[in-house]
């Protein structure tokens, strides 16, 4: 067969490739598989000594094929073309050739680190395994959480050169038959050749969508992931990958965290106001303060008034530019925390503490209270653990600063329409995205639902 | 992806397209006109206009599958061209003075130094914005202004209600009966005309029409008592004297929010209401301009509507500036007149429209 | 859509004309207005930004100038800063701008930075200069004029809070003529001491009147301004006194006569009269003496007002509004009128407790 003469050929390019060749009477079984991909001992344990240890008779080698499917011990076991020769190798199966007839049973090396601890969204209370970049073990920490036949899981190969398998999970008789449609018609459009990780699939799939705001959640925590499946939503994984991303997603979705179940309903209520209190703290903060000082003297106490002038006296800038270069160390401090291995860190947070600190007052550079405004900010932007939501804190608390300083109140209150329009207009997936907030939906079972403990926030099955 | 609009989110606009009139205009004449029997105009006018409401639903409801221009096609046939240029016309003058109203305001009260027509820039930019972002984006933008117009109102009456004394509304009926229907029926006419901006939408489209009706009226409702508690409490806490001394009276009475000696000067965070109003309100007319011109003259690319929009928002920037600055008793005449006038027009229109569609109707039914 | 942006930020770069810094400000606390030879005199009280004591040191500014918007332009060229008015506390003004009805309030109203929350007082023979003079070198705040009118209603309402905002209310109203609280000097000649002296009101004939400070207790009484206030009652030779906390008074309009209803509850402050308490008639000897005073104090103020022809208790302005075809308010003087008015006047007396003590010192002698 042709196949077998471009895998010998192969050989110089692709020196892991081990070929076996078994020869009974006349013909030859042949054997190959890749070193790095596949483990010999599965090849050696249940190939090679199976068919070293079995004598063949006439019979037998004619209908080897039924032969190996019936006896041989190994539970994966698939019957393939030739074109599909090299996708199974470089997957890490062993190919057997015999006289037109080709299978290919599955080794897989086991390349990967085990279930590990999450490292980017931290937990007290909840389980603390996490995913990691083998496609099957993913999968298990899902299956294993969700014991339904109901549980369907469909397959693409996305990239011309990586063929990376995607999956969508998602529960049959919750889901949105139409938000499938358009989850995979929007997957078959996508044509590029590299998929390394989900993030690329995150960027291809969201385009028509103009905003700042991250439109689509990425999570790493499997309770986390199969909580939305049961809510009626679809979970696109992606091998060697260790995120996992959820759709659709909604606004308010950035502002529940996972802890909330393991905690007391109030506390977590409670928890959940300051998250959308300090959201709007720290994008208008400065910009409220900037307009008062500058256009709208007439909203503070006299006495405040006084403590406020008589700080700025030593000042030589104006407040918009004083606050613009405050902002700007304080981006190279938290882009230097972020990129600096844990080593070097104290170092700089000291230079950080001693700039900002007193040295930059004393000198005369910045006042004391735009400091404390400016760490008001950005304290409460750290809250948000999901980090996308942060290019969004930075772009909109820029143009609300300049807006403040142009046109006083009137310009935060432009800013905030401009806001407004901006995430109203995002459609996820064909739902609209402030979904609780924005169309306002009359739901009659939602009390029961609300009694049994379940807040299913999102299972609207495309009622509008 | 088919477009979803909830009845809910279609009538929320009524309270930013009935108040975006009232603010500015509508105030100042009806308590020049009435003085303290306002009160009693006020529920004048709103059992007038609702007989304008009926008949502005039952023309909602005809053709449903239709927009508005296509409907006065089917109705008229080639008449329809010169009526729906009329439209687009009456509706360009009338949010062209609404935007510079309140550009006007914020000048001479906020910015004093800035002239109007940079401010008039900003809104307009904005309008323009939200109009490019189609019907869907804007009704999700005024259920969400509905209710931060609800909280504002809600905190600044409850703030302001140790001021008031019901005795400075007294003495009533001191103005003369006709001017108490005048000013009624002015009232009627500015709030319930720019709810015929509601055909922006499709009624099949949005996806429970049958609660249409119900929720319309009870928006409009909630609209009317919002309007009218602010005169009652304003003349209550301002006299009549000094009412129609004051330029801005609605503005001025936000001066006096005094809680706990702190919070002393709100009202500047209490503009946000005229503004949402006068954005949402105006850039549903932008909509429906853009909505009559695609469909009078059948243009099908999305990259000459915007356009077009872009154009329309520069004219309008312009063209008060030079209409509006010659002389101050010509403003108020343009102000006042010119919206009865779109109003009469509006009104005969629908109601000759039901009459034509009845014997059409009638005619299918008899052959 | 990118050229577009490009020509919005050009115009970004052009509204900036209202941006005024805080240090560039001068914020005005107090103001003087006097009128001589056809000239205002503003005074102008600003605190001093670069001082770093602990208390807000003040300076004062005056210019003349034939209207008040130019004098404060002249004040902002002297201090080299522009005036910021909207923390005005109080302005004193001399009588004599009340006397020949010149038209201050104009500048107030029309001016969009000024809130009209800011205290109005007069004085009888001094310059309102002087008072602000005092006030910048004293040791005390000058914040201080802001809340002596609010203790003072709460405690003692022997003056009246008049904020302008009221100013401008009763002066358009119909029927009630301006009731002004007066400020002087304790001692005359050092200039020191600030105390709210009686109340003025002037007529349709700019004929002035002064109340002393019973006439002015009793004033607040009837016009429900008053919260707490103490009264001294006779008894042969010596006195009791009241503290009365429950004050409300009713006016009515009915058949044409003026009724003026008025309640007043109280306890006893302290009692120095001979009678002792625990005799059986006591309360009923308390409750007419105190009647009999509180009458009489109602009847000669209201007999006052008629005499003067001066209207300042609102009994026009509650015709007006209830009887708006009365009488033709906006031709003719309602002061003539008022003599005319047949008014009645009913007092009920609630004493509710006694204090602490239960029987007085001088009783148990006896």
């Amino acid at each position: 067969m042709e196949i077998i003469e471009k895998l010998k050929n192969n050989k110089d390019k692709m020196p892991d490739l081990q070929i076996r060749d078994i020869k009974y009477k006349n013909k030859t079984l042949y054997v190959f598989n890749l070193q790095s991909v596949s483990s010999s001992e599965q090849a050696n344990d249940f190939i090679l000594k199976y068919l070293s240890k079995k004598s063949f008779s006439k019979n037998i080698l004619n209908q080897i094929k039924e032969e190996i499917y019936n006896y041989i011990p190994s539970v994966s076991l698939v019957d393939i073309k030739e074109d599909e020769v090299f996708n199974y190798l470089f997957n890490g199966f062993t190919i057997l050739i015999y006289e037109e007839n080709i299978l290919a049973f599955e080794t897989k090396a086991n390349l990967d680190r085990g279930v590990t601890e999450p490292t980017s969204e931290p937990t007290i209370k909840g389980p603390k395994d996490s995913f990691n970049e083998n496609y099957n073990t993913n999968l298990g920490l899902i299956r294993k959480r969700i014991k339904s036949e109901n549980l369907y899981v469909e397959d693409h190969i996305i990239g011309t050169e990586t063929n990376t398998k995607v999956s969508l999970i998602y529960m049959e008789n919750l889901v949105d038959k139409e938000l499938l449609e358009n989850v995979k018609i929007h997957l078959d459009k996508i044509q590029t050749d590299m998929i390394l990780d989900i993030y690329y699939i995150k960027e291809l799939l969201d385009k028509e969508n103009k905003t700042m705001f991250p439109t689509v959640k990425i999570t790493e925590k499997p309770d986390l992931a199969t909580k939305n499946i049961l809510e009626g939503k679809i979970i696109i994984m992606c091998e060697n990958s260790n995120n996992v991303m959820i759709i659709p997603t909604f606004f308010l979705d950035f502002f529940f965290s996972d802890e909330d179940n393991f905690q007391k309903k109030a506390f977590a209520n409670f928890a959940k106001i300051i998250r959308i209190l300090a959201f709007f703290v720290s994008i208008f903060a400065p910009a409220i303060y900037l307009s008062l000082i500058t256009y709208d003297q007439q909203m503070l106490p006299t006495s405040l008034l006084i403590n406020f002038a008589t700080q700025r006296q030593s000042v030589p800038f104006p407040a918009i530019i004083e606050a613009a270069v405050l902002i700007f160390t304080f981006e190279i401090l938290y882009e230097g925390d972020a990129l600096t291995p844990p080593s070097r860190g104290t170092a700089l947070s000291i230079l950080g503490a001693l700039v900002l600190g007193d040295a930059a007052v004393n000198a005369g550079v910045v006042s004391p209270i735009m400091v404390i405004v400016i760490a008001i900010s950005a304290i409460c932007s750290l809250f948000f653990i999901y980090h996308d939501v942060q290019s969004f804190f930075r772009v909109y608390r820029y143009a609300l600063m300049i807006l403040a300083s142009i046109a006083g109140m009137i310009g935060i209150i432009i800013g905030f329409v401009f806001m407004m329009t901006n995430l109203c207009s995002v459609k996820s997936f064909g739902k609209p995205f402030m979904l609780p907030l924005s169309p306002k939906l009359n739901i009659k079972n939602r009390k029961k639902l609300i009694k049994k403990g379940l807040i299913a926030q999102n299972t609207y099955k495309g009622e509008i | 992806m088919k477009e979803q609009i909830n009845s809910f989110s279609v009538t929320s606009l009524l309270l930013a397209l009935s108040g975006s009139t009232y603010w500015g205009i509508s105030s100042s004449y009806i308590i020049f006109k009435a003085n303290t029997s306002v009160v009693i105009s006020l529920i004048l006018g709103f059992l007038l206009s609702l007989l304008y409401c009926y008949i502005l639903l039952k023309f909602f409801s005809t053709l449903p599958e239709e927009s508005f221009a296509n409907k006065l096609k089917k109705l008229y046939g080639k008449f329809s061209i010169p009526l729906n240029i009329l439209f687009i016309i009456t509706t360009f003058l009338l949010s062209s003075t609404l935007n510079y109203r309140l550009a006007k305001f914020l000048s001479s009260q906020y910015l004093i130094d800035t002239p109007p027509i940079y401010l008039n820039t900003f809104i307009i930019f904005l309008i323009t914005y939200i109009a490019t972002k189609k019907t869907e984006t804007l009704t999700r933008v005024s259920v969400m202004s509905f209710y931060i117009c609800l909280i504002v109102f809600v905190l600044d009456t409850l703030a302001l209600l140790p001021e008031i004394s019901l005795i400075r509304l007294l003495p009533i009926l001191t103005v003369p009966e006709g001017n108490i229907l005048l000013s009624a029926f002015i009232f009627s006419v500015f709030f319930s005309l720019p709810c015929f901006y509601i055909n922006i939408v499709n009624k099949n489209k949005i996806v429970n029409k049958e609660k249409f009706n119900k929720s319309f009226m009870k928006v409009y409702f909630i609209s009317f008592l919002i309007h009218f508690i602010i005169m009652f409490s304003t003349i209550g806490i301002l006299g009549i004297d000094l009412m129609n001394l004051l330029s801005y009276p609605l503005y001025s009475v936000l001066k006096r929010i005094n809680v706990s000696s702190f919070i002393i000067s709100i009202e500047n965070v209490g503009i946000i209401l005229w503004f949402l109003y006068v954005i949402v309100g105006t850039s549903a007319m932008f909509l429906f301009m853009i909505n009559q011109i695609k469909d009078t003259f059948k243009i099908k690319k999305e990259k000459t509507l915007n356009i077009i929009l872009y154009i329309i928002g520069l004219i309008a920037i312009i063209f008060p500036n030079i209409i509006f600055n010659k002389s101050l008793i010509n403003t108020s005449f343009k102000m006042v007149i010119m919206p009865t006038i779109c109003y009469l027009f509006s009104i005969i229109i629908c109601l000759i429209s039901l009459i034509i569609y009845k014997l059409k109707t009638k005619k299918i039914t008899s052959q | 859509m990118k050229k577009i942006i490009l020509f919005f930020t050009l115009l970004l770069l052009t509204g900036c004309s209202d941006y005024v810094e805080i240090n560039e400000l001068a914020v005005a606390t107090g103001m003087a207005l006097d009128y001589k030879n056809n000239e205002f005199t503003v005074t102008l009280q600003i605190i001093d930004q670069q001082s770093k004591e602990a208390q807000n040191k003040m300076i004062l500014f005056e210019a003349n100038a034939e209207s008040i918007d130019k004098a404060i332009g002249k004040i902002s060229k002297l201090a080299n800063k522009k005036i910021f008015i909207s923390h005005l506390k109080a302005i004193i003004i001399s009588p004599e701008i009340i006397e020949k009805q010149i038209n201050y309030q104009d500048y107030f109203i029309r001016d969009p930075k000024s809130k009209m929350n800011f205290f109005v007082y007069t004085t009888n023979d001094l310059n309102p200069k002087d008072i602000l003079e005092s006030q910048t070198n004293s040791e005390v705040s000058s914040m201080y004029l802001d809340s002596l009118l609010s203790f003072n209603e709460d405690v003692y309402s022997s003056s009246v809070e008049l904020k302008f905002f009221n100013l401008l209310l009763e002066s358009l109203d119909q029927g009630k003529n301006v009731v002004y609280p007066v400020i002087t000097f304790k001692d005359k000649e050092k200039k020191k001491d600030i105390i709210l002296e009686n109340l003025i009101t002037y007529n349709y004939k700019n004929k002035k009147l002064t109340l002393n400070e019973k006439e002015s207790i009793t004033y607040n009484i009837l016009t429900n301004n008053a919260k707490e206030t103490i009264i001294d009652i006779n008894c042969d030779n010596k006195k009791f006194s009241l503290s009365l906390d429950d004050i409300k008074t009713k006016f009515s309009w009915k058949n044409n006569t003026f009724n003026i209803d008025t309640t007043l509850g109280g306890s006893l402050g302290s009692y120095e009269c001979e009678k002792p308490l625990t005799d059986k008639d006591a309360e009923k000897y308390i409750n007419d003496l105190a009647y009999k005073t509180l009458q009489d104090n109602i009847n000669n103020l209201i007999k006052k007002a008629k005499e003067n022809e001066n209207d300042f208790l609102g009994i026009g302005n509650h015709i007006y509004k209830f009887d708006y075809s009365y009488f033709n308010f906006k031709k003719n003087n309602w002061d003539q009128k008022l003599k005319d008015i047949d008014i009645k006047t009913k007092l009920t007396l609630n004493i509710i407790s006694k204090g602490e003590a239960r029987f007085n010192m001088e009783g148990e002698k006896q």
